[in-house]
């Protein structure tokens, strides 16, 4: 065998390997919109697709449900989670990094123990805390959790690629007049793109996926968020897995076309991240 | 264009000095290199008159102004960094731009002095190109340049050609000589390359271990090193050295017996006593191979030949010593084979135990 025939070979039994592994991954999100699409009688059959295809859940859930305004809850949540969070993560990583600020070392070490806590255990002193602060239904008493619990996530990542970055433009920076925010703001912030794009995709991944903290924050339904609808299909005495299937669907579109845009460096931003040493 | 006044400054990193008390002038328009070991604090030294560390004690002067306690852009100075420190993201239109876009230059003024350096750098075709899309040397010439169009009255250079190969390097080094020339201004350039030194510098200043250990020009520390650390630094292959003792001292010179086996009269110039550790240094042109000539007799065997062309360099075992000697004849000198060599007495050099050059200056530093 010639090395050109071996070497494609080699390429073709790697790819079918691969295939076959993401055939087996995207098996559920086949089976949930393919629910999404069949009508009640169907919906428990045990096979991948069936016929015919019906759109009837997903008018039932959008005629149902306000669903623009739930949409733009969610958004306005997400986004505004997102920016704080990139924006305090990458402050703090430069004056760690870079600035080298007194005690930032000790808040760094700090944050991440916070890494640890599990959302569960949190749930009843933020609920008490925002009940306090009268966030309850407010936007606030998500975005501040939210962007809380992400921002040490983002510092690991983004003071990851300060430290990786060339300290000599730093100096240059200083060299050339910058102040500490034109440093940032010129020098630091064009050099960690990849990690500022993944920590923004992550986060809104996250934030948008939320259940359990806006299920207890949000009660009046003109606030709710996308993620607590599906639960009214699905009850103790009741189910409705077609419509319940159609709003995850819809939920999870934005995200697909969201990651099918940055996919290249959603994934550089993660492998730098990843082999930091 | 500026005078540089360094009064006295000293530097540490947490508990360690690693500049422990340093003076030292560099006169208006001079091209002024410091030179020394990996870790000796030239760099260090740099980013201190930079700006971009902070002094223990002492003051800096510009032009007799203090400006200890200054940013670096308050300096009036700018800087060459070892790998360029050029802005990724940014073409070389902006990176050499950028000093003055932060201080707010006319637009108009930033692009004529931007074309001016690209001009003179010749930069003109790569304005649009990233630093990813230069050669190394084209990176070089932008970091120059950056440093060029914000006029400032002291550069510093910090190894600017070390990550260069050897070829391109011959070049830029021809480049910053003219380079020098055509600014006329005052800089300081920092290397531990000798023949960047020994090339470009109205001045050199060998450093060792946060000290200043001998400033003057090329050849007058080449020719007149003060102790054995400049002796053994400055020159390439460096300066032999060959241990011995002081076996008399009389008129003004010392009888030294070498450990090679042979003895030496050097003219003094400091003091030295019987029975004193000495090392005699000579260097490897001095030295003459299988001629019959005047000098010092020793006889060894030829261990390593290195042959370039242009010059040989032969490593003769004398004993449990070994000298480096460079032949400019174009002899075919087998390895292995006995060797004669001869020692001019005129161009050895004797250092006590604590390095200092205690002979006279040697005959052929006087002729020059």
């Amino acid at each position: 065998m010639t090395r050109i025939s071996r070497s494609s070979a080699k390429s073709l039994a790697l790819h079918a390997t691969l295939f076959v592994v993401l055939g087996f991954w995207m098996l559920p999100l086949v089976y949930m919109v393919s629910v999404g699409l069949r009508s009640p009688s169907q919906a428990f059959d045990p096979v991948l697709f069936a016929w015919p295809v019906t759109f009837a859940n997903f008018i039932t859930v959008i005629r149902d449900n306000p669903l623009t305004g739930i949409f733009l809850n969610s958004l306005i949540i997400t986004v505004a989670t997102v920016i704080t969070v990139v924006s305090v993560s990458a402050l703090f990583a430069f004056a760690c990094s870079v600035l080298r600020l007194r005690g930032s070392l000790v808040i760094y070490a700090t944050l991440l123990t916070t890494l640890m806590v599990p959302l569960a255990s949190l749930v009843l002193p933020l609920a008490i805390l925002l009940k306090t602060f009268g966030w309850v239904n407010t936007y606030w008493g998500l975005i501040f959790p939210y962007s809380a619990l992400g921002v040490p996530f983002a510092i690991v990542i983004l003071k990851a690629f300060m430290d990786d970055s060339p300290k000599e433009l730093f100096d240059a920076a200083r060299v050339d007049g910058c102040s500490s925010w034109q440093t940032f703001w010129h020098v630091a912030l064009p050099l960690v793109r990849p990690a500022l794009v993944f920590v923004a995709i992550w986060q809104f991944i996250v934030t948008w996926n939320e259940f359990f903290l806006a299920l207890i924050v949000l009660t009046r339904a003109e606030m709710k968020t996308l993620t607590i609808v599906p639960m009214q299909y699905s009850g103790l005495y009741m189910a409705n897995p077609g419509a319940l299937f159609a709003i995850l669907t819809l939920i999870a579109l934005p995200l697909i076309f969201l990651y099918v845009l940055v996919q290249r460096a959603f994934v550089r931003g993660l492998l730098a991240g990843a082999v930091k040493g | 264009m500026a005078t540089l006044q360094i009064d006295n400054i000293i530097k540490r990193f947490g508990t360690v000095t690693v500049i422990p008390e340093l003076s030292l002038t560099v006169k208006d328009r001079e091209f002024c290199v410091l030179v020394g070991p990996s870790g000796c604090g030239k760099s260090t030294l740099l980013r201190i008159i930079a700006g971009l560390e902070a002094i223990n004690a002492g003051r800096l002067l510009v032009d007799g102004r203090d400006v200890s306690a200054l940013a670096p852009p308050e300096r009036g100075i700018a800087m060459v960094f070892q790998s360029y420190a050029l802005y990724p993201h940014m073409d070389v239109n902006r990176n050499m731009g950028f000093g003055l876009e932060i201080s707010r230059t006319p637009r108009n003024e930033i692009v004529s002095r931007v074309a001016r350096a690209a001009e003179s750098l010749h930069l003109g075709k790569f304005l649009r190109r990233r630093p990813r899309e230069l050669s190394g040397g084209q990176r070089q010439r932008v970091a120059i340049g950056r440093a060029i169009t914000r006029k400032p009255t002291l550069f510093l250079l910090d190894e600017p050609l070390s990550n260069l190969d050897a070829a391109l390097r011959v070049n830029m080094r021809v480049e910053i000589a003219r380079l020098k020339e055509e600014l006329n201004s005052t800089m300081i350039y920092v290397t531990h390359d000798q023949v960047e030194a020994m090339t470009l510098a109205d001045r050199i200043v060998v450093m060792n271990e946060g000290r200043i250990e001998q400033v003057g020009a090329p050849l007058e520390l080449y020719e007149q090193p003060g102790n054995r650390f400049v002796a053994g630094f400055l020159g390439s292959p460096a300066m032999n050295f060959l241990s011995g003792t002081v076996a008399q001292v009389a008129d003004g010179a010392a009888r030294v017996d070498l450990t090679a086996g042979t003895s030496v009269m050097i003219p003094l110039a400091g003091r030295v006593e019987t029975g004193q550790f000495v090392e005699l240094g000579i260097r490897p042109e001095h030295i003459k191979l299988n001629e019959d000539d005047d000098g010092v007799p020793v006889s060894g065997r030829a261990a390593i030949v290195e042959m370039l062309g242009s010059d040989t360099f032969v490593h003769v075992r004398l004993g449990d010593e070994t000298i480096v000697v460079r032949d400019s004849h174009g002899r075919r000198i087998g390895k292995g084979l006995d060797v004669d060599l001869r020692l001019p007495v005129e161009a050895c050099y004797l250092f006590d135990q604590t390095g200092l050059r205690v002979s006279r200056l040697n005959g052929l530093a006087e002729a020059a």
